[in-house]
């Protein structure tokens, strides 16, 4: 059994339903973006799964069973706004999750506030956001849990920072850690996760391994010198969508591209490219309202 | 599951030790300074039993209660993420909280009754503080449940509370003051409800209680026992109980 699976996830606050049948499943040693915009429920789909509140209806199992306090020693979370006491300093929360955690590294995590530049001996309260999300991963990652389950883990940190926490994830992912995590940040999820759920509304709308997602479409991207007739492109059922910006034409193409790929050269194109969608054009085509077939500008 | 709070009552606890041992030095060198009086405790006869230093020390702690009585509350704000996502239930986690203030509270209570038998000594010249009988240890017992009472109160209040604990804590003291003052009234109707609200009431039932009044606690017929035992008896009962609500309140709290 894999050590995330979430069946039907059902979740309401009053009249807003924050979560509306959500399923999926994240196996040892993956890493999973959970992707969506403001308000999709990716933070309630966290909450339900770490016990912090109660789902309406579905199934839940995290670590061999449903969420339960015992569980915190082989589960780490990073809340998105940090949790963690002003008053207190960093080297009070190590102390207090070294107290806390059977399994955790005081040696790593002393290791980790030299990776992210942290004084221990610093309030929390005197530290930046950027800084405090680092104080939550060092606690999260010096557990040394077997799920992982972050909430935009990268949010206020530098570039060098969030590629070092992108470094850590793969690590701990390879060490045979189940990681879901959420973030704004595309790229980022791109080059870590193998797996993405996309949710919208509450509701999942895109979900699977992340190489098969990006094959499943593919992109013919041709620049013509002059005009040319397209018609016949515009109406073809293998291209799903059509668009055209100047003389750069783009065809979003669900089946047969070396086809697709056959007659756009046929037309004499100045230059012609088969590419995978990115995860970024998987995350739009997914979550934006229904666009027309075909865009036409400039 | 001790460490954190035990780390957020180290500092009340210390700041506390720290006034409660300055007016002490303070009130020991206006003894001493020239030209001021004392009693003298063999010339007047003047004796403090222990359960009246207590009492004044359970008084004085009641204040720092109110404080610490809003621990559960500030984990609600914003830091339960924090706090649920360890290998500890949430009753556990609850309870170690508690033990923590009670203890903080414990050891108030213990610095207090020093420096108030020192200062009682240092004034009365000497051997005042007398331990008196097993009724005296009893009422001293009796009124340790007093800061216990007050903690349970404002622990209850607030335990579900995110914000506006603060206004709980600020309002507590006035109403209860201001239900022990009505009973003074001499209005039959305001004096039956004003008394059954008193049984609530750690005001009425811990101090005023010590004055044996009826009107303060439960009827010592009930029992048999004396008014005040009874009395600190149901103030004992009641903190309890608030705990308890408290700690249900925490179990159904979500983030």
């Amino acid at each position: 059994m894999n050590p995330i699976v979430i069946e039907s996830l059902h979740k309401r606050y009053g009249a807003f339903e924050a979560v509306a049948g959500v399923s999926f499943e994240v196996p040892a040693g993956s890493i999973c973006g959970l992707l969506g915009p403001n308000g999709s429920g990716k933070s309630t789909t966290f909450k339900c799964m770490l016990g912090l509140t109660q789902p309406g209806a579905g199934r839940i199992s995290i670590a061999g069973g449903p969420p339960r306090p015992a569980m915190f020693d082989e589960v780490a979370f990073v809340p998105e706004r940090s949790a963690l006491y002003d008053r207190f300093t960093g080297a009070d929360h190590l102390e207090m999750a070294r107290r806390a955690f059977r399994a955790f590294d005081m040696p790593r995590a002393k290791a980790l506030l030299d990776l992210f530049s942290l004084d221990p001996k610093k309030r929390i309260g005197k530290l930046s956001k950027g800084q405090r999300t680092a104080v939550g991963l060092v606690l999260a990652f010096a557990a040394r849990p077997r799920i992982m389950v972050l909430d935009e883990p990268a949010s206020g940190l530098d570039p060098i920072h969030q590629r070092a926490v992108l470094d850590l994830l793969i690590e701990a992912a390879a060490a045979g850690c189940a990681i879901v995590l959420s973030s704004h940040q595309i790229g980022q999820v791109e080059r870590a996760a193998d797996r993405v759920v996309v949710l919208k509304r509450g509701r999942v709308v895109l979900e699977g391994d992340l190489d098969e997602l990006r094959g499943r479409e593919k992109l013919v991207e041709a620049v013509f010198a002059a005009p040319v007739d397209d018609r016949r492109l515009r109406d073809d059922a293998r291209i799903r969508r059509f668009e055209r910006r100047g003389s750069m034409v783009r065809l979003y193409v669900h089946a047969d591209p070396d086809g697709v790929m056959r007659d756009v050269g046929a037309l004499g194109p100045v230059s012609l490219a088969l590419l995978d969608q990115n995860l970024e054009e998987l995350f739009f085509s997914a979550v934006e309202e229904p666009r027309p077939a075909t865009l036409e500008v400039g | 599951m001790w460490y954190m709070p035990y780390l957020r009552v180290r500092h009340a606890v210390l700041v506390y030790v720290l006034i409660a041992v300055g007016i002490t030095l303070v009130a020991i060198a206006l003894r001493f300074w020239p030209g001021s009086t004392h009693f003298d405790g063999h010339e007047t006869s003047v004796r403090v039993g222990l359960s009246m230093i207590v009492m004044a020390a359970t008084a004085l702690v009641g204040g720092f209660a109110t404080v610490l009585g809003l621990n559960l509350a500030a984990e609600n704000e914003g830091h339960l993420e924090l706090a649920w996502t360890k290998p500890v239930s949430r009753e556990r986690y609850a309870l170690g909280v508690f033990a923590v203030d009670v203890a903080a509270m414990a050891a108030c209570i213990v610095v207090t009754c020093l420096c108030l038998a020192v200062v009682v000594d240092v004034f009365a010249g000497g051997q005042a503080v007398t331990l008196g009988g097993g009724a005296d240890a009893l009422r001293a017992l009796g009124f340790l449940g007093f800061p216990l009472s007050v903690y349970a109160w404002i622990t209850a209040l607030s335990a579900s509370l995110k914000r506006n604990r603060g206004t709980v804590a600020g309002l507590f003291w006035p109403l209860m003051l201001v239900l022990s003052i009505l009973t003074l009234l001499p209005i039959p109707a305001v004096h039956a409800v004003v008394g059954a609200l008193n049984r609530l009431n750690p005001i009425a039932v811990f101090l005023a209680g010590s004055s044996s009044s009826q009107s303060a606690g439960v009827s010592a017929t009930i029992t048999g026992l004396p008014a005040s035992v009874t009395s600190y008896a149901w103030g004992w009962v009641v903190a309890a109980l608030l705990l308890a609500a408290a700690l249900l309140q925490w179990r159904r709290l979500e983030v």
